[in-house]
């Protein structure tokens, strides 16, 4: 009996080993049947041709480029629209054979940092702007594009989308969309609990109370990643400052500890005590978070773009019912609805120690334009270049939505993260992680975070 | 055999590949962190040197004063909470119990799976709105509770998969070394009458001291330099309640970016790994046992 079993078990591991070597043979397979199509097709179109085919691919310039986009299959609007990009530049830039290396988002980011300590970075790579872009300038790792930005492709980008990417007058990088972060509602939840779709802040209060006595989580929020925190924070200082004011604190040239922004971080914790959250939002990462709304378990969330395609997937139990809408004004805020939390921020830089910087430059600027439009059409954010959208009947609704709410937006605030980047956004979400708590008050919050900025 | 035993160029031949490998792995990356932590470096420009600033910083911080008191919270829940049940298990399993070798099977099983399996396992378990452990509570009528949101909470809830999972792999440890007993001493303690637990406590027990000692360093060791779990069932959080010193040198190192901070508390790791172990084996002395 026992040795039967060790045979078996001896059998299952060979098969395991037998599977895992030919696991590792297709995966290299595609890869050579990809070097020898051309040559056999060209076999089949004749002898002159494979001449000329033979000395263009040996002309052809190899740049390489990584980014955070590791899944070919993902149905999120940003990979789909790099795959697409990808895929084109093959018979759009013919000259040149662009060698792409993704990685998990967060695993990316190390690798990122290694990589530059190392020198070794390749041609091109994806990269968040602001704050995050900051130091890899400073570092001088980063090629200026100006020279390469011709005023017929400056002409193209819509403005202030290269905000983020503009240090001491020159540009880095190519913008390709603009995320903006609106209040997502399910009106399914809204009608079955006789609610109103809030248009003010009293209003949104008075939701939270109706879904909380409901048991639904009023607002689904994943604290456990800290990063969701800065946006419930982030449009709360918006609404309160306004769009100028805060901006100003963050990049330091005004004070975090103003009336406004007190009475800010004083209603996120009134938010988050009143039970705003539900009842477990520190303990709830991202995914859990965007899972309950997705399933219908949470009335509302205050989320970037990218969530639309979650919204509207085909196993999404809310797919049809979401809304979105404006984060309602509050009282004797200086902000306005219109006003909004996101911008511009994601984009391909150019390495300054690339064999091939005018190559490299372009594979750049072609991938953020093309990304720019199918990103949109994917459903992702809203556009960052001028484009002939063609038929948009089939683009994500909320998309749309969102793109007629954004129509008259008089400012952004960029995401605090990223735009603060390192250390200083390390301690912004660790301070407003306090101030979901509770464990910090929001006078304290605003000293503490002043303290930054001296 | 005896030639080769004498020429000492033959020793260098054989140490050489090993110890190759351990300088360039182990030790030369340790002195470079070494040399980091007196600079204040964001991984990319230009390091400055400080001093010991940063490890001035690392002991008024609150955060990390916190982490390394949790770290040594774990290790004394380790000791508690792994040996004596691996002790346990080991005793009886050892005495030639029927299933021997299924329980210890079953018992070594979580040993096996990957941490990452393990911490999934228990982020389900944990879950508010449909984790088992809420689900067990409310059964009896209780409230539940966010586990590992919660500041009270975190600190149990995470270890307590730590140390379940290895309880199984000291088991084995103290289970070779009690058999590795000869079965004559039991034979012995036998005709003079000696029961179950006599016979564990004095004859078992301290013939394997040795065993255990190996066994309480890698409990402690493992305890002071504990990272994926928590990685994966808190990230340190929520507030920094469940950080332990090499989830907050992670994050200072790559969020936070800063390389010289999170050096300095590399090197801590370091010599308070080597501190305990010069104390576990200063006080757990033992000569040699021959049979």
């Amino acid at each position: 009996m026992k040795k039967g079993l060790l045979k078996w078990l001896g059998l299952f591991m060979s098969a395991a080993l037998v599977l895992g070597c030919t696991g590792c043979g297709s995966s290299s397979a595609p890869a050579d049947s990809g070097n020898e199509a051309p040559i056999t097709e060209s076999e089949d179109n004749g002898t002159p041709v494979e001449e000329d085919d033979a000395q263009a691919s040996g002309e052809k310039v190899t740049i390489t480029l990584w980014s955070q986009f590791s899944d070919p299959n993902s149905t999120d609007g940003n990979y789909v629209a790099f795959y697409n990009a990808l895929e084109s530049i093959k018979t759009d830039m013919p000259d040149v054979e662009v060698v792409h290396e993704g990685t998990e988002s967060e695993s990316y980011k190390v690798k990122l940092k290694t990589a530059m300590a190392g020198n070794e970075l390749p041609d091109v790579f994806f990269n968040w702007g602001a704050g995050t872009m900051k130091p890899y300038v400073d570092a001088g790792l980063v090629l200026p594009l100006d020279e390469y930005m011709t005023d017929d492709i400056k002409g193209r980008i819509l403005g202030g989308t290269l905000d983020n990417f503009i240090f001491d007058g020159n540009t880095y990088g190519y913008p390709y969309s603009v995320a903006v972060a609106s209040l997502y509602v399910n009106t399914e939840l809204f009608e079955q609990n006789n609610v109103k779709v809030p248009e003010t802040y009293a209003e949104l209060l008075e939701a939270v109370d109706a879904f909380k006595s409901a048991g639904i989580t009023p607002i689904s929020l994943g604290e456990k990643d800290l990063w969701p925190g800065l946006m419930i924070y982030g449009i709360h200082a918006i609404r309160m400052a306004g769009a100028t004011d805060f901006n100003a604190a963050l990049n330091g040239t005004a004070s975090f500890n103003t009336p406004e922004l007190v009475e800010a971080a004083k209603l996120v914790q009134e938010l988050a005590a009143r039970g705003g959250f539900g009842e477990s939002a520190m303990g709830t990462s991202e995914d859990d978070a965007v899972a309950a709304f997705k399933q219908g378990k949470a009335a509302m969330m205050f989320m970037g773009s990218w969530l639309n395609g979650d919204c509207e997937a085909d196993d999404a139990a809310v797919k049809g019912k979401i809304n979105v809408i404006k984060f309602p004004a509050v009282d004797g805020g200086k902000g306005t609805e219109d006003e909004f939390h996101g911008g511009s921020g994601e984009t391909f830089l150019v390495s300054s120690g690339t064999e091939y910087p005018a190559e490299a430059a372009a594979v750049a600027q072609y991938i953020c334009e093309k990304m720019s439009k199918d990103q949109y059409l994917a459903g992702s954010g809203m556009p960052a270049w001028e484009a002939d959208m063609g038929n948009t009947s089939d683009v994500n609704r909320l998309s749309q939505e969102i793109a007629s709410l954004t129509a008259d937006a008089t400012g952004y605030v960029y995401w605090l993260d990223s735009l603060t980047g390192g250390a200083k956004a390390d301690t912004i979400m660790d301070e407003i992680a306090k101030l979901i708590d509770g464990s910090v008050t929001p006078e304290d919050f605003c000293i503490n975070l002043q303290t930054l900025n001296e | 055999m005896q030639r080769i035993l004498g020429n000492k160029k033959a020793y260098l031949v054989f140490v050489l590949p090993a110890f190759i490998i351990y300088v360039v792995m182990a030790f030369v990356p340790i002195m470079i962190s070494g040399y980091y932590s007196v600079m204040e470096w964001d991984g990319i420009g230009d390091k400055v040197y400080t001093g010991i600033s940063n490890y001035l910083e690392l002991v008024k911080d609150e955060a990390f004063l916190l982490s390394a008191r949790n770290s040594l919270i774990l290790a004394v829940a380790s000791i508690v909470g792994q040996l004596i049940p691996a002790l346990f298990f080991a005793l009886v399993l050892a005495r030639n119990v029927k299933g021997e070798k299924v329980y210890r099977t079953i018992y070594f099983i979580p040993v096996l799976l990957s941490t990452v399996v393990i911490g999934q396992l228990f982020l389900k378990i944990y879950n508010p709105d449909y984790g088992a452990l809420n689900a067990i509570i409310k059964c009896f009528g209780g409230k539940g509770a966010d586990w590992l949101g919660d500041k009270r909470f975190v600190l149990a809830a995470s270890f307590f998969p730590i140390i379940w999972q290895y309880i199984g792999y000291h088991m084995l440890i103290l289970y070779t070394g009690i058999k590795s007993v000869p079965s004559e001493i039991y034979e012995a303690a036998q005709i003079d009458g000696a029961t179950e637990t006599q016979m564990a406590v004095h004859v078992t027990i301290p013939l394997i001291k040795n065993t255990m000692k190996v066994s309480l360093t890698f409990a402690v060791i493992g305890s002071l330099k504990l990272f994926d779990l928590i990685w994966v069932l808190t990230k340190g959080g929520p507030l920094h309640a469940s950080e332990v010193p090499s989830t907050l040198m992670y994050t200072s190192i790559f969020t936070r970016m800063e390389y010289g901070m999170g050096s300095a508390m590399a090197v801590f790791i370091v010599v308070e790994c080597l501190l305990f172990y010069f104390v576990i084996e200063k006080f757990f002395k033992v000569e040699a046992i021959t049979y």
